[in-house]
């Protein structure tokens, strides 16, 4: 099943769209809140001020009623539907007034208050308009011994505020979303340019993979710098291999159809020479080892490597030759710093040290030693150096034939006449150049053969 | 001398184990390591080859449970990896040595031979016992400097005997490293073989190379343990 893939900046911009509806969205719900419960604190302050303005101005009338002026103090009591109903009922709850404007309209049914006591409700009239009510009860002392008590309730009905209300929220959604819309673009513009760079890198990685471009250009932000670089030496270093494969394949068929054809024509007369036959076999059996083990180097890693510690190397290799060559008495001394560390592949190590390593366990009378130290350069130009050495006390090598042993070029052939003889220094020398380093061999202190392979830091 | 081989390529396979019997060396095969170790636990193998590359397990890991069982036969290893890398790993599961593929059979069997003298506690290649010297390397016996023409059984007995200077080792011991069979066991081919190898060492009857001990079986007395008592 395929996968959809996503884009990064499609992905951002949702993710950023989800954000900012919920960061948007509670902003609206507590400013919703806030004037929610501002607005009915005004509407209570309102409607409290009503009652004290109505009893201000209310008279004691006969049978224990009340008489108003013609003129409310509050003009909307007196205009229908104004939305403002004012009520009067005495102490057992029977209406002794009402507002012209609460015409029709039971606003305190139901409710009571005592003298002393206040009550605010919200409450749905009998026809359907939600209302907020405000009840004061009230003990009207007369004279000294009478007394009178009246419950007086206003209501403002609320279909106002609801209004208002729902256009604050309308025209808060409104702004909100104008602002949401233009955080978006926004943010789609600057991603467009900050991820610019990437799109570019992709661009140009399709190029290099249709074969229009050599490698990636370099002007990219810092951020991707690294990125490009690592790129362009992936690309550079896989190159390198495609072009060393290609060598060894060519080398490979060159120099084993030769003996091929030996072979050949070998079987095909009456009585083979089995002397040839079998000189061919090992010439083709030393091209197979040498080239195979040619192209089994890794080389140099395209990123930065991590080190790899020196010296176990060597003891573990030490080991195995001590095993190897178990009827020598080989004193072998590994003078490795424990930090020291190269950045190579650990495998091309092994076989550096390995192959210098069994020459010098061939070749000594008995003693080799082993060193490795960095070599720093006074000019800056040239890079620092790590110095591996492996001296023994054997015959040591004639300058005419060191030169031979490390001389590859593009040789296909390894030198020697016995099969895997001499094979081991020139993978030295085929591995210590794949790392832009080199081999020389000198003459040891102790007479024999010194080998000193140098590799760049 | 009892040779195990672990080789999944049956040619190869084949192949060794009949040079090897030519040799006059007793072969097992096995084409897995399952099979490899339950021989390896089941007879008395004196030396074993393990290809590194098996179907079932790696040889290194078969190398290391043998080890691990306390056998401690001589392991050579055979492989087609000729890096470095693969050679430690192999001989630091506990392998005595290895031989790349592919292998010269003469280069085979001088690092088998070298190995089964060195396991014995031989540094050099050549044994000597009073006037007979066994050239393990050339797999040559020379009498006060006379060469011996010996069959590759009768090469093995000596070999075995010479290894091992002043022990006994019994009839059934010598046959099994000699057979992979057991039907050769009540026939006295052994007796036959001993007669004719001292007959070639020791035409007059001077020397008396080979001794049989009375219902044990035969040793090679240690020559200068003789000498000291003498």
């Amino acid at each position: 099943m395929a996968v959809r893939r996503w884009s990064l900046s499609a992905n951002l911009l949702v993710m950023m769209t989800v954000v900012l509806i919920i960061a948007f969205a509670a902003t609206l719900f507590i400013l919703d809140a806030i004037f929610r419960v501002t607005s009915e604190a005004a509407i209570k302050d309102l409607l409290e001020v009503q009652v004290l303005a109505l009893i201000s101005v209310a008279e004691p009338g006969p049978r224990g009623g009340l008489i108003f002026p013609e003129q409310l103090p509050e003009s909307r009591l007196s205009s229908m539907e104004s939305g403002l109903f004012a009520e009067i009922l005495d102490g057992r709850g029977a209406r002794i007034w009402r507002s012209p404007s609460a015409t029709g309209v039971t606003l305190a049914q139901g409710l009571s208050v005592r003298p002393g006591e206040r009550l605010y409700q919200r409450r749905i009239l009998a026809d359907g308009r939600e209302v907020l009510v405000f009840g004061m009860g009230l003990r009207w002392e007369l004279t000294s011994r009478v007394s009178r008590v009246y419950q007086i309730f206003v209501g403002e009905d609320l279909a106002a505020y609801e209004r208002e209300l729902n256009r604050l929220r309308r025209q808060l959604m409104g702004w909100f979303g104008g602002v949401i819309l233009s955080l978006l673009v926004g943010i789609g513009l600057l991603l467009r340019w900050g991820l610019a760079p990437l799109r570019r890198m992709a661009d140009e990685i399709s190029a290099i993979e249709s074969g229009d471009r050599e490698t990636l250009s370099e002007n990219y932000p810092r951020e991707l710098d690294g990125v490009a670089r690592n790129m362009n030496a992936l690309v550079k270093s896989e190159r390198q291999r495609m072009t060393r494969f290609r060598t060894t394949m060519d080398d490979l068929a060159h120099s084993l159809k030769t003996p091929l054809a030996v072979l050949r024509a070998e079987i095909g007369k009456q009585a083979p020479d089995t002397k040839i036959l079998r000189d061919q076999m090992g010439r083709m059996q030393g091209v197979i080892d040498y080239q195979l083990r040619r192209a089994a180097a890794a080389g140099p890693r395209t990123f930065a490597a991590s080190p790899v510690s020196i010296a176990p190397i060597c003891t573990e290799l030490a080991g195995s030759l001590r095993k190897i060559y178990r009827d020598k008495d080989v004193q072998c001394d590994i003078r490795v710093p424990g930090s020291m560390r190269y950045p190579a592949e650990q495998g091309d190590l092994y076989e550096l040290v390995g192959n210098l390593l069994d020459n010098a366990w061939k070749w000594c009378d008995g003693r080799i030693t082993v060193d490795a130290s960095i070599r720093t350069s006074a000019k800056k130009s040239v890079p620092d150096e790590f110095v591996f050495t492996v001296s023994d006390d054997g015959p040591g090598v004639p300058d005419a034939d060191s030169k031979a042993m490390l001389d590859r070029g593009n040789r296909a052939e390894p030198r020697g006449d016995v099969p895997g003889q001499g094979i081991g220094l020139a993978i030295v020398a085929e591995i210590a150049d794949l790392y832009h380093g080199s081999v020389s061999i000198e003459r040891s202190e102790m007479g024999g053969a010194k080998l000193e392979l140098r590799l760049p830091l | 001398m009892r040779v195990l081989i672990v080789e999944d390529d049956e040619a190869l396979r084949e192949s060794l184990a009949s040079s090897l019997r030519e040799r006059g060396f007793a072969v097992d095969v096995a084409g897995n390591a399952a099979e490899g170790e339950y021989f390896a636990t089941e007879f008395a193998v004196t030396l074993a080859i393990i290809d590194l590359g098996l179907p079932d397990r790696s040889g290194t890991e078969l190398i290391t449970t043998l080890r691990r069982d306390g056998r401690d036969f001589p392991i050579l290893i055979l492989t087609a990896r000729a890096r470095w890398q693969d050679k430690v790993e192999g001989l630091n599961a506990g392998a005595d040595d290895y031989v790349v593929k592919p292998f010269n059979l003469d280069e085979l069997i001088a690092r088998i031979n070298a190995l089964l003298r060195r396991s014995a506690g031989y540094a050099q290649a050549t044994l000597h016992c009073g006037a007979v010297a066994l050239d393990t390397r050339a797999e040559e016996v020379k009498v006060d400097d006379r060469t011996v023409n010996l069959t590759a059984y009768e090469y093995r007995i000596l070999e075995m005997l010479m290894l091992r200077v002043g022990q006994v080792i019994t009839k059934i011991e010598l046959t099994d490293q000699l057979y992979e069979q057991d039907f050769e066991r009540d026939s006295n081919v052994l007796e036959v073989l001993i007669a004719r190898l001292r007959k070639k060492l020791d035409p007059d009857k001077s020397l008396h190379i080979i001794e049989t001990v009375r219902g044990r079986g035969y040793r090679i007395p240690n020559r200068e343990e003789q000498t000291d008592l003498s």
